[in-house]
């Protein structure tokens, strides 16, 4: 976030600077051409005014004079041979004029300024003021850079009668004149090319006289600074516009501080939504933790909150409960598998040790019956065949313990099953053990899955013979198999599995008990009416659950029952 | 046989009257001496009556040329060129120089003063520059070129055009076939009481108040560059040295293109800037190693001319331009 701030005020700012380039270009090229105006003006002014009458008529009254020794200097009101305060303030006001004879003897000069000009000014050299006419001349004297503007003043004949001579110094008074006042974005300044320092500014404060060009660069920004060629310059100086830097940094700050502030907006804009997610997603995630905690402590014994190890956020806790109840019911998971297995074992292995035994006692109770008939009486042989029936009913029982023992122990074989000629196949069998029932019979044909043949072979039997056998006091009985078309059937965990179906239309059950249907050893009839083990539902629901499908039924007494599956 | 000799000198003289139409109309199409009214070089007879005093004073190097063997001015304009070349020259002959850089002005005042042994000008000097004892060399002419702002739909003006355009006469582009679209004209007057074609005008006096006056190079393109109706001259080195130069456009005048420098050689193309260079003649005056930088330079010209888009004095002479001692004094006749 920091980096992505920093970067952005870099970006920013160079901008910002770049955009700062391109104004200042533009401000430092007015300032040149305000400047170049302000210097043309004098050339102008001296040549218009060098045409003036009482000027004219000033000089003529004087030819013939001898060179004065001494100048007059006229302060406030304006000779007569020059304009009066007024025109001068709207038009130009310099700071000298002079007027010299024809042998360029100065005769009066007129000071628009309280100080009084350098001797120099007055005792101008003939080259100086010979390039000072028709042009301006920019020259230095007594140190400072000074503008000069003259002309020759002729009369009516072409006759020379003398010169008018404009002169300023080029200081802060005149840069003020020329750009304007200083400020942190109006700063001007006249460099000397060969010593590189401050000839003058419009702030001498600000940037003073014989400042280096360098040191400027510390506390300024300017563009580069322009080689000025006007007229007649001796002097060789570059004019340069310049910024102050803590105004720019103000300024920078400014706009800075207003980024900011959007920025601020902004990212609250974009960070809230996530802020609540996170917020959401934290509350779901402790809550997990705590159910993950209550699974430990209440369902699995132990205390996960005081366990060694835990460390770093709620995401680190999270995943250590969660690996430590994973590896934890794994464990237990292997120990029940395990316990399972051996209870199976044991169960088989009874079952199947109990089978021999059973066959003794019912061979030996039928050679009893058979060998010793006439020794028995009525009663005795009552017994012996209620002997036979409990250790036939018995081996049945473990038969069908040993069915669900193999049904749950058995290796799956998958492959395409083709359920309706299962079905078919087992009806017929069923029709020819019991020849004289009248049932109608309807198979839905082409019924495939991908299941263990074997396995299902025997969870079709036990539903068929159910069916087969409850409608056994049916008149009219009904057997049907088939799958579920309506949507509104399927299997709401497995929507993609078909749902197959067995119904009947024999005696039913009354829904009270549906939770006991595939329970072993439950039966809802009593045996005398319907013979059975209670084991064949169980057997069923085993295969189905080993498929990873389900199994339920629907029934109404006397209306007979359906039994839904899903493969 | 009459009938027929009449008939070949009938179409003999058709053919020879219609060559010197076309050859009489070339040359007065071409040289434009009827439309500036004055002359392009001060008359080089007339020197500067200076007092005796300055004619008597020597040539006496400015304090701040320390104590180098040679100390010139140089013009800003070809400063950077020429200015390691000739100081690099002078090491290999053994002997010093201290090169001012600066403007015609500053060229002028260190003559005036006596300070230096050689001048430079980047234009035709002017009567106040001919003072006694002064030896003008012209090493070299640059073509000036008008320029516009790219954008400008216009690419050739005629020399009469273009002069009321700069007199204030021509104010929208529609006027001369370009867009409706106001003239904006820019003038670098940096040379102002000088003469020469380097200026569109005989006289800066002559501008229309419409004219934007700018003190530097840089400027007076830039100007141009992003102004659409602009339109202003530089000399044709300057603008190529410039970063914008992709942004403005140079115009032919007269179908005549400044960038091809043997428009100029020729005279035909009006507008150029001449370099020129002084030395001192007579006794206390001349300074031997001053000559040899002069000759130095001209070969500097003579050999890179092209490159600079300087044509050298040489072709100059060939070409008729016309000299009085080494300094021009007219174009071609």
């Amino acid at each position: 976030m920091l980096l992505v701030a920093n970067l952005q005020e870099g970006t920013l700012r160079q901008a910002f600077e770049s955009q700062l380039t391109d104004l200042m270009d533009e401000k430092a090229f007015q300032h040149r051409v305000r400047f170049s105006r302000s210097v043309e003006a004098y050339y102008h002014a001296v040549k218009m005014l060098s045409a003036q009458g009482p000027l004219i008529t000033y000089l003529e009254e004087r030819v013939g004079e001898p060179a004065p020794v001494e100048v007059v200097i006229v302060k406030g009101k304006a000779p007569i041979w020059f304009p009066h305060l007024s025109f001068l303030r709207s038009f130009l006001a310099p700071r000298y004029a002079i007027v010299l004879d024809s042998g360029r003897n100065p005769l009066e000069l007129y000071q628009n300024w309280p100080s009084s000009p350098p001797s120099e000014l007055l005792n101008l050299p003939m080259e100086i003021l010979l390039q000072a006419i028709g042009q301006t001349h920019i020259t230095m004297i007594g140190g400072t850079p000074y503008l000069l503007a003259a002309e020759e003043v002729k009369d009516g004949a072409g006759k020379l009668l003398g010169f008018l001579l404009l002169s300023s110094p080029l200081d802060e008074a005149f840069m003020i004149t020329s750009n304007g006042p200083a400020t942190g974005w109006n700063l001007v300044a006249l460099i000397d090319e060969e010593s590189k320092r401050v000839m003058s500014s419009n702030n001498q404060q600000m940037i003073a006289r014989g400042l280096m060009l360098k040191a400027l660069t510390e506390d300024y920004l300017f563009t580069e600074p322009e080689f000025l060629a006007m007229g007649g310059m001796e002097l060789n100086f570059r004019f340069a516009s310049l910024v102050s830097k803590e105004g720019i940094d103000t300024m920078a700050n400014r706009v800075m501080k207003k980024e900011w502030v959007t920025q601020i907006l902004l990212a609250c804009v974009y960070m809230g939504p996530f802020i609540i997610i996170i917020f959401w997603l934290t509350r779901r995630i402790l809550r997990l933790t705590a159910r993950v905690e209550e699974f430990s402590l209440y369902d699995l014994g132990y205390e996960q909150s005081g366990a060694p190890g835990m460390s770093g956020d709620q995401l680190d806790v999270l995943e250590q409960r969660f690996q430590r109840l994973t590896d934890d019911i794994k464990k237990r998971t292997s120990q029940l598998e395990s316990a399972n297995h051996e209870l199976e074992a044991f169960a088989y292995s009874v079952s199947h040790d109990l089978r021999a035994p059973l066959r003794s006692i019912d061979g030996f109770s039928q050679a009893l019956d058979e060998d010793y008939s006439d020794s028995l009486d009525e009663t005795g042989h009552d017994y012996l065949r209620r002997v036979r029936k409990a250790a036939q009913r018995m081996g049945a029982l473990i038969d069908e313990m040993l069915m669900l023992s193999r049904v749950s122990r058995s290796e799956m074989k998958m492959r395409n099953v083709d359920l309706s000629s299962i079905v078919a196949s087992q009806l017929q069998e069923l029709a020819r053990l019991e020849p004289e029932r009248q049932i109608e019979v309807v198979i839905a044909k082409g019924l495939n899955v991908v299941g263990d043949e074997g396995l299902l072979r025997v969870a079709m039997t036990n539903l068929l013979d159910n069916a087969w056998k409850f409608t056994s006091k049916t008149a009219g009985a009904e057997i049907e198999f088939g799958v579920v078309k309506n949507a509104a059937w399927q299997n709401l965990d497995h929507p993609t599995m078909p749902v197959f179906f067995v119904a009947d239309n024999g005696v039913g059950f009354d829904m009270g008990f549906a939770d006991k249907l595939f329970g072993a050893f439950q039966r809802l009839h009593r045996d005398e009416e319907f013979p059975g083990t209670g084991v064949g539902l169980a057997t069923v629901q085993r295969i189905i659950k080993r498929h990873n499908g389900k199994i339920w039924a629907e029934s109404e007494l006397g209306q007979g029952a359906t039994f839904y599956f899903s493969l | 046989m009459t009938l027929c000799r009449s008939k070949y000198a009938t179409i003999l003289l058709f053919v020879v009257t219609l060559v010197t139409i076309v050859f009489v109309s070339t040359v007065f199409a071409t040289k434009h001496s009827e439309l500036f009214n004055s002359p392009s070089f001060a008359d080089p007879d007339e020197i500067m009556v200076m007092p005796d005093d300055w004619k008597n004073k020597p040539v006496s190097h400015s304090s701040k040329a320390g104590n180098a063997d040679i100390y010139m001015t140089l013009s800003y304009q070809i400063y950077n060129f020429f200015a390691p070349r000739i100081q690099a020259f002078a090491r290999e002959k053994g002997f010093s120089v201290d090169i001012k850089q600066g403007s015609c002005g500053t060229s002028t005042s260190a003559l005036m003063r006596k300070e230096v042994d050689i001048a430079s000008f980047c234009c035709s000097p002017s009567r106040v520059d001919h003072l006694p004892g002064v030896h003008f060399h012209a090493l070299g002419i640059v073509p000036v070129a008008i320029v516009v702002n790219r954008d400008n739909p216009i690419d050739n003006l005629s020399l009469a055009d273009l002069m009321k355009v700069f007199r204030g006469e021509i104010v929208n582009w529609s006027q001369i076939g370009g867009e409706d679209l106001l003239i904006q004209p820019v003038a670098r007057l940096h040379c102002k009481t000088r003469p020469g074609r380097w200026r569109p005008l005989d006289t800066p006096d002559e501008l229309g108040t419409n004219v934007l006056l700018v003190g530097a190079i840089s400027d007076n393109l830039n100007f141009i560059a992003r102004t659409p109706g602009g339109i202003g001259y530089e000399s044709l080195p300057n603008i190529k040295n410039k970063d914008n130069h992709d942004r403005i456009k140079i115009l032919n005048i007269d179908g005549l293109d400044p960038v091809d420098l043997a428009n100029l050689a020729r005279g035909d193309y009006p507008y150029y800037r001449s370099y020129v260079f002084t030395t001192w003649e007579g006794d206390h005056l001349e300074n031997p190693l001053a000559r040899t930088v002069i000759d130095f330079i001209n070969a500097e010209i003579k050999s890179r001319g092209n490159s600079l888009g300087i044509i050298p004095v040489e072709k100059l002479k060939l070409e008729g331009w016309r000299f009085h001692g080494d300094d021009l004094a007219g174009e071609p006749e």
